[in-house]
């Protein structure tokens, strides 16, 4: 105990922040990634999506005391791999099939709303989602099972670098890059751009537009679910309110990313995570958000698209 | 005997934004094979006309009948029949094979209740089908949703800047060939469409949105022609063109129509548009107000004052 304590009390400075900042990042730009593609096809910012990256954190959590009950890293390495595997399966799943039937019945029939109406439903989403989350867990944290060790995978170096920090890593990176690889070559992720890009003329080339809309919502919520299972194992702690804070910085660098664009949404997610860092660790934890928002508004002040947004409207 | 039906039947369409209506009662026919444009000012409703059509623009009365012929029919058939699902999944052929079962269960043992459920089954195994097409009928297309039209051989070139921005005039260009599922074809048809436009095959790397005007012009015709249209429906293709390009976009209009693409051209440029059309309309805000021979028109005074500038 001692020596964890020692290890990372000498693991302070600026590079271990930084790293502990990346791997917070992106978790961050895993949300802000729904939040992003959402808004680019259809311009709805989908208030409800950090809620249902919580809803989603809570049926991971049912995952892990059901099937295996393996609640502890003490059981064995197979069990746990089987459990996270499950969680890493299913509960996006379910967040895709939650996203898409919210989209259905409740989006889909304000299509041609004014945008206000959609993103006022889309606050009342998130609150029906917040108490059902309520309901279902109390309102009380809950202790999500803690099961990756937290032994430090680079000794020596003076940072610590964990099983938990990897495994953010080891989920988040490859799923952004299948996301990018989908987005960019296969034809469903082209017709999103397209449609994103301009509605009518998809349509004039045969897209189905309500299909591609319902294909980024699942997806979206796909990701949602898999930010949900990786925050849980590696906080360690969910409780019902955990959608609206985390949702509202996953937003916040969608918007410094340029929102509707997906590299910026992951730029956003990483600057996020470790401005939030240094901020805690060289002002404070109290002033981690004023600074995050700081930023956010110097960056808008300068480029009201975004870092990345170049996304000019095209002259119709 | 008695005359074919024409490709395209517009009758008494009745279209607009909001409160108000753009189009009043509009009629018009293309018959298969033929040119025909629709001439006018600006903000006559032309281009409201052709969206009407492709079911962009919702209409208000009015229909819009189409009759497909019978080689689009074989191919989208042969693409589409009952959808990406009943294609390969083979789901619905399952619970089509139950619904039989279920039909045959007699009505004293529990067939009262079998038999509503095997239909509802079977009708959500046909969820998500494209409907399928028959020889000989017409089509409402405005009936159709926007996206199946398409489908149908009706293909739209829509006026300048209608492309996808920030897709690639390759992507731009894939696009335009979404409905098709036959891969070598589709490549085939992108060289074509190199070959015809050459700029295009220099800058095929690069966003749309960078290209210029008259750039863009020729990759949303390039990109309608994608889909292999019976039906070609230009909207203004000669703005912001250079002349000699203008003439080159006819000749290629021209080359179409003798493969033997319909052309419902809209224009602006009146003169040009009559010389290569075999029928025309005028359309002044929202009605036809005349129709005749491209050639009558071209000599009619009326037009010749109004349209033509002398």
């Amino acid at each position: 105990m001692f020596e964890l304590f020692a290890q990372s009390d000498a693991a302070g400075g600026f590079g271990q922040y930084l790293l502990l900042g990346l791997v917070l990042g992106s978790l961050y730009a895993l949300i802000a990634l729904g939040y992003t593609m959402v808004y680019g096809i259809i311009e709805l910012i989908n208030f409800a999506h950090g809620d249902l990256f919580m809803l989603g954190s809570f049926f991971a959590l049912g995952l892990a005391v059901w099937p295996m009950d393996v609640v502890t890293a003490d059981a064995p390495t197979a069990a746990i791999g089987a459990t996270v595997l499950l969680m890493l399966v299913l509960t996006p799943l379910g967040c895709a099939g939650l996203n898409v039937l919210t989209d259905r019945v409740i989006y889909k029939p304000l299509r041609t709303s004014p945008k206000l109406t959609v993103i006022v439903s889309a606050i009342g989403v998130s609150f029906i989602f917040m108490n059902v989350g309520l309901f279902w867990r109390g309102a009380t944290p809950i202790k999500f099972p803690d099961l990756i060790s937290d032994a430090n995978l680079i000794p020596g170096t003076g940072l610590r670098f964990t099983w938990k920090d990897l495994m953010v890593v080891a989920v988040t990176v490859p799923t952004m890059i299948a996301l990018t690889v989908f987005v960019k070559f296969t034809a469903l992720g082209k017709a999103m751009r397209a449609t994103a890009q301009n509605p009518a003329a998809a349509q004039l080339v045969g897209i189905n537009a309500d299909r591609v809309i319902a294909a980024t919502f699942a997806i979206g919520g796909a990701l949602a679910g898999v930010a949900a299972v990786v925050y849980g194992l590696y906080i360690k702690s969910v409780d019902y309110q955990m959608g609206f804070q985390n949702g509202l910085y996953a937003f916040t660098a969608a918007v410094l990313g340029g929102i509707g664009n997906i590299p910026g949404a992951v730029l956003g997610g990483l600057v996020i995570g470790v401005v939030g860092e240094l901020g805690k660790a060289y002002l404070g934890a109290k002033w981690s958000e004023a600074l995050i928002f700081g930023i956010l508004i110097v960056i808008l002040l300068f480029r009201p698209t975004g870092l990345l947004g170049a996304r000019t409207r095209e002259k119709v | 005997m008695s005359a074919p039906a024409p490709l395209l039947e517009v009758h008494n369409l009745e279209a607009g934004y909001g409160a108000i209506n753009v189009l009043h009662r509009l009629s018009l026919v293309v018959n298969a094979g033929e040119i025909v444009t629709i001439i006018g000012a600006n903000g006559a409703g032309k281009s409201t006309t052709l969206n009407a059509i492709c079911g962009v623009v919702k209409t208000r009365a009015g229909t819009v009948r189409y009759t497909p012929s019978l080689e689009v029919i074989e191919s989208f058939t042969a693409a589409n029949a009952g959808g990406w699902w009943l294609r390969n999944t083979g789901i619905p052929q399952h619970l089509e094979r139950v619904t039989r079962k279920l039909a045959r269960v007699p009505l004293a043992l529990g067939g009262f209740l079998a038999r509503p459920c095997g239909r509802a089954l079977a009708g959500f195994a046909r969820r998500g089908d494209v409907p399928r097409l028959e020889p000989d009928k017409r089509y409402t297309l405005n009936r159709i949703p926007a996206h199946l039209i398409v489908r149908l051989g009706v293909s739209q070139s829509p006026e300048g800047r209608k492309i996808f921005p920030r897709l690639t005039v390759l992507e731009n260009l894939e696009m335009g060939a979404f409905t098709r599922t036959d891969p070598d074809g589709v490549q085939a048809d992108i060289r074509k469409a190199y070959e015809m436009f050459p700029i295009l095959e220099k800058r095929k790397h690069q966003p749309g949105g960078l290209l210029s005007g008259g750039e863009q012009q020729m990759l949303a015709i390039a990109r309608a022609l994608m889909s292999r249209p019976k039906l070609l429906l230009l909207d203004e293709p000669s703005l912001g063109l250079a002349p000699q390009i203008v003439v080159q976009i006819f000749d290629i209009v021209k080359e179409l129509n003798k493969q033997g693409v319909s052309v419902l051209l809209v224009e602006q440029n009146a003169r040009m548009a009559l010389k290569v059309a075999h029928r025309g309309y005028v359309l002044e805000t929202g009605r036809i107000t005349f129709t005749d021979r491209a050639d009558a028109l071209l000599h009619d005074p009326r037009i010749r004052e109004a349209y033509l500038g002398e």
